[in-house]
């Protein structure tokens, strides 16, 4: 079920009504409000001849001022975010660093066009095919609007308070409009020993976490261990709704940065949902990170989860049943770029969930070791050879035993203007194994060359 | 499936293809790029011209720079030009030495700056350089090199500036060297350098 799911992610197995939905006129009545919104917002925010996003604008600085290659965010943009959605000042020895409330009185003056991109969107051609045990393989490919999002953040005028809502339109090629990112917070403190505290809808680890802890990545899709929904149906990359405190200290120059972030979470539904409203749950889930620049653009990553949430067993059948499982990840992710050139990055996470096969009876569970060595070679700032592999292992009582899921993926970015707001990419990922619950063999191969717009 | 098969391995070959290709013009890229950087005084592209980053952006001409000046500008282009668009020129001309070199030092100062603190003074020179005054005529002379030799004959000099040739030629070599050029432009005054009415003041615009 892993591997099916990520490719449920993809848009491209598991709905064969999706294809007749993603054409016609029932496509064209959705977007079109959306179409004429972001043609007009696009004429109204754009100042100059080249587009740029948001933040690029406020500061008249390019993509790659805050990230290697968008999205991976890079040092400045990890406290960009750290720091209130505010530029990080030079951190000079022996001079006073400035507070916030400081750089809130540095900002340029407050306008709509800064605050607002319209058009985060990524065009695909993908091809996949797909082998499981038992069936027949399939084979699929086209063209598709794989992802439009549109972001609203920034500061309130003249206030240490930030925002940031990210409303997606399509996802995965799929027409469905979500808020998956709506919070508010306040930061105070100085560069040097910041902290923030904020509340809403926030992705688990987007701007927490340094290079190789960071949800996004270079390749089409994200490492397993953030994107593999376990057989708890608890995945990593999720936007739960709660509080989240953070502090930060920065050295001179930013020569070493840790940071500490705590969330508390309302969890999870029994479908793997995150709760978004009141629920009847009781216990909230716990959400820890730590961080560790140590070198430029090189650092280290501690992260944990404790939760829990219902599980129903053999839905649908006579035998059906729900109990609550505790929901257990550990990670320690890495990475070194040497030289500014090429960038190392590592990771792994122990997955350690309550399992129950047959009502009533516990001390079962779900365990895995996930694990990814992922190498970025920036031939130039803005061109990026990758290459990735990932090892999921899974075992889970009752099961057929320990089992295995391999995926190996590579591709080429580059940005296609000189800001970094348009990026071409190639990506190739290979990916088989067996499901922790059947011990069926999947085996996955997906071909995507994107164009990713950032205005 | 045999007909997918092929398909997947057409997509796989469409996608390895790219990958061989841009890795071996990264590497006669950067052959080319040291041979240059090795060749200070040749006249040919410094680094940075070959450096993919920004080419059309502050496309100066480097046959007027010295060989300190050619390595800021290459680190200019690489490090200020990560986060900078480069097509302007300096707004701060009047600004002082130390003012370019406090400025230069604060951005070292920032995350994701990647500069050391010999990067930093190679781009304080260059950025002084840049921004100097006096250089203005050299800068704008030695763009019209044809041959790339690094100096300049009376041929190559437009008619109407020819006069000025024989009393910026010390030497009397019949060839004018950036250093001849600024020697004269300091000569004549800042004032009468930036009014070389005969030259294109945005040639640099221009060209990029």
């Amino acid at each position: 079920m892993c591997i099916l799911h990520r490719f449920d992610k993809r848009g491209l197995l598991s709905d064969p009504g999706r294809q007749e939905r993603r054409t016609g006129r029932r496509l064209l009545k959705q977007l079109l409000p959306h179409l004429l919104m972001t043609v007009s917002m696009f004429v109204l925010t754009q100042a100059n001849g080249e587009a740029m996003p948001m933040y690029s604008r406020r500061y008249d600085l390019k993509c790659s001022a805050c990230h290697t290659i968008a999205p991976v965010l890079n040092e400045m943009g990890w406290m960009f975010k750290r720091l209130g959605y505010h530029l990080p000042p030079a951190l000079s020895e022996g001079q006073q660093a400035p507070t916030i409330s400081e750089l809130v009185q540095k900002e340029p003056q407050w306008t709509l066009a800064d605050n607002l991109s319209i058009a985060v969107a990524d065009f695909s051609l993908q091809a996949t095919r797909s082998t499981q045990e038992g069936t027949s393989p399939s084979s699929s490919s086209g063209f598709q609007i794989n992802t439009w999002n549109n972001y609203a953040g920034g500061w309130l005028p003249n206030t240490n308070f930030f925002y940031l809502a990210e409303f997606d339109i399509i996802t995965n090629g799929s027409v469905s409009p979500t808020l998956t990112n709506a919070y508010f917070g306040y930061s105070g403190g100085n560069a040097k020993s910041s902290w923030y505290v904020a509340g809403g809808r926030e992705h688990l680890q987007i701007g927490e976490g340094t290079r190789a802890a960071e949800v996004y990545s270079l390749m089409p899709a994200s490492p397993l261990l953030f994107e593999t929904t376990s057989p708890t149906t608890f995945i990593f990359d999720q936007s739960p709704v709660g509080i989240d405190a953070g502090y930060t200290w920065a050295s001179d120059g930013y020569k070493n940065v840790f940071a500490a972030t705590a969330k508390v979470t309302n969890g999870d539904n029994a479908d793997g949902s995150e709760i978004l409203g009141l629920s009847s749950k009781s216990s909230k889930d716990v959400w820890f990170d730590a961080d560790w620049w140590f070198a430029p653009e090189s650092g280290v990553t501690f992260l944990d989860h404790y939760g829990a949430k219902d599980q129903t067993q053999n839905s649908g059948a006579t035998n059906q049943f729900t109990y609550r499982a505790t929901i257990r990840r550990t990670g320690l992710f890495a990475n070194y770029m040497i030289a500014n050139k090429v960038d190392v990055l590592g990771g792994y996470m122990l997955n350690k969930d309550d399992w129950q096969s047959v009502a009533g009876v516990a001390g079962g569970f779900f365990r895995a070791n996930d694990y990814f060595g992922e190498a970025n070679y920036y031939i130039t700032p803005r061109l990026a050879l990758s290459g990735r592999y990932d090892l999921l292992e899974q075992r889970i009582t009752g099961g057929p035993g320990r089992e295995a899921v391999h995926q190996w993926s590579a591709a080429i970015n580059r940005t296609l203007t000189r800001s970094g707001a348009v990026i071409g990419r190639l990506g190739y990922s290979y990916l088989t194994g067996r499901d922790p619950l059947t011990g069926i063999q999947t085996t996955n191969r997906l071909f995507q060359a994107d164009v990713s717009f950032n205005f | 499936m045999p007909r997918h098969r092929s398909t997947m391995k057409i997509l796989a070959l469409l996608f390895l293809a790219p990958l061989i290709w841009i890795g071996w013009a990264a590497v006669l890229r950067g052959q080319t790029a040291q041979k240059s950087g090795d060749n200070t005084d040749s006249g040919k592209p410094c680094p940075a011209q070959a450096y993919d980053q920004d080419a059309a952006e502050l496309a100066l001409n480097t046959t007027a720079m010295s060989a300190d000046v050619r390595q800021g500008y290459r680190l200019f282009r690489e490090k200020c030009g990560t986060c900078h668009s480069l097509n302007q020129k300096p707004t701060k001309s009047e600004s002082s030495a130390q003012d370019w070199t406090n400025m230069v030092y604060r951005m070292r100062d920032m995350p994701s700056s990647h500069m050391s603190d010999a990067q930093s003074k190679a781009i304080v020179t260059f950025v002084i350089w840049n921004a100097d005054y006096s250089n203005d005529l050299v800068k704008t002379l030695m763009a019209i090199d044809h041959d790339h030799d690094g100096k300049l004959s009376k041929s190559e000099l437009p008619e109407r500036m020819q006069s000025m040739f024989d009393a910026a030629d010390t030497n009397r070599d019949g060839e004018l060297t950036p250093e001849e050029i600024r020697k004269y432009a300091e000569a004549q005054g800042s004032t009468a350098v930036t009014a070389s009415e005969n030259c294109d003041p945005d040639h640099r615009k221009k060209k990029s």
